[in-house]
């Protein structure tokens, strides 16, 4: 590592922290792809080194979340031991046995994946309008760098309170939400990532948790996958250490500016734009995974 | 004050404290870093080890104080699952019983990777 690649390093991660706070997904898809193309760098130390950086952004994004008091405590401990399970079969035993190929291919599919999200998104306006009603603003996903959990007295999308149990609040199907959530913990371990393009999806279609309830929850449960995954990496040595601080920072530092720009940007129009990135991203990794 | 109220007071403030705590270790390294002009020969993925973190702290290693951030972070949801845990121990032995499971996974981490540390230190 010389002084200029730290740098680039740095400012590299801070367009990653930019254009995944503007998109709403975290940092690790667009993370492990690019710590790849660092000849020094083996998949084993980009795992680990996006899972440290997914950490801190997590931290850093719960502290204001905690603010909107959404998320469902014992719905997020139950769901996450399915997926500490998984993030710890994932980076045990897993990632070291599976090829490489394998893996770069399995990662395109996850950006692909949350590409396909990104692109069939509902707009929260015309849903809104076609609808008319209350009923039908909370089912879309807000915008891209939309505040994943705002007002949590909004009457449109109210949360249970404390003394109403979470499974008499929700449809929650708790055996199915687990093992999406065991399958987002393996994404985790064997990726990366901090699985939450998989963990909210799960919560949203699965368990029929409203969505910035389980945007909130998804916020805490990447964090502790992430844990997971990160403290194998780390007692392996695969950790890119010097690399560890530029990205964690610059990430942050991103996602923080890419917050406070999405409001003003027509994020909706730019929809096609994300798209894009993330099916280059998908595109990359598919290369790799063949090449 | 309820007890989840307090739960996710403590949770924050541990969140808080471990975010402040890798910022400034990781700070402190990257400066080192740099100011012991070490930037090409701090080898990219080895860690210090927990035995020797200390002494290395004390010598002002760059590494040593990267290693401690990550730790920092590392330990950061671990302790916001523990303060999970003193409040639904209170409120729902079920859901006590999965997040006392997730401080074990949490463990179980550390110790898969440790181990690992272990066998290729010797």
């Amino acid at each position: 590592m010389s002084t200029p690649e730290l740098l680039l390093a740095f400012l590299a991660c801070l367009g990653v922290g930019v254009v995944s706070a503007i998109m709403g997904l975290g940092g690790g898809l667009f993370l492990v792809p690019l710590l790849t193309l660092v000849p020094s760098i083996t998949l084993d130390a980009a795992r680990g080194t996006s899972l440290i950086c997914t950490l801190a952004t997590s931290a850093a994004g719960s502290l204001a979340l905690d603010r909107s008091r959404l998320a469902e405590f014992d719905l997020v401990l139950t769901l996450e031991l399915a997926a500490g399970l998984g993030a710890l079969a994932g980076a045990w035993l897993l990632a070291p046995l599976l090829p490489k190929p394998l893996v770069y291919g399995a990662f395109a599919l996850v950006v692909a994946f949350a590409g396909y999200r990104m692109a069939t998104r509902k707009d929260p306006a015309k849903a809104a309008s076609s609808g008319g009603s209350a009923e039908a603003a909370p089912e879309a996903e807000p915008s891209p760098g939309e505040p994943a959990a705002p007002d949590a007295s909004d009457p449109a999308e109210p949360a249970p309170t404390e003394t109403e149990p979470v499974a008499e609040a929700y449809p929650i199907r708790l055996g199915w939400g687990a093992l999406g959530f065991a399958v987002s913990g393996i994404a985790s371990g064997v990726l990366g990532i901090g699985g939450a393009p998989i963990k909210v999806p799960v919560q949203t279609e699965v368990c029929r948790v409203p969505l910035r309830v389980a945007l909130a929850n998804s916020n805490l449960m990447v964090g502790m996958t992430a844990g997971v995954g990160a403290a194998v990496y780390f007692g392996k040595g695969k950790i890119a250490l010097t690399l560890v601080a530029p990205c964690a920072l610059g990430i942050a530092i991103g996602a923080y500016l890419g917050g406070r720009i999405a409001p003003k940007l027509p994020v909706n129009r730019l929809r096609g734009a994300f798209t894009l990135i993330l099916t280059i991203v998908a595109g990359r990794m598919l290369w790799a995974a063949l090449s | 004050m309820g007890s989840s109220e307090l739960a996710r007071r403590l949770g924050t403030r541990f969140v808080t404290v471990g975010l402040a705590l890798a910022t400034l270790c990781l700070g402190v390294g990257m400066i080192l870093i740099f100011a012991r002009g070490e930037v090409a020969s701090v080898e990219v993925v080895q860690v210090v080890r927990p035995s020797a973190l200390l002494a290395q702290l004390a010598a002002g290693a760059p590494r040593a104080w990267l290693t401690l951030g990550v730790l920092a972070l590392i330990a950061t949801p671990s302790l916001r699952v523990t303060a999970l845990l003193g409040w639904c121990h209170f409120e729902n032995k079920r859901v006590a019983l999965a997040a006392g499971a997730l401080v074990l996974c949490l463990l179980l981490g550390a110790l898969g990777g440790a181990t690992y540390l272990a066998e290729t230190a010797a």
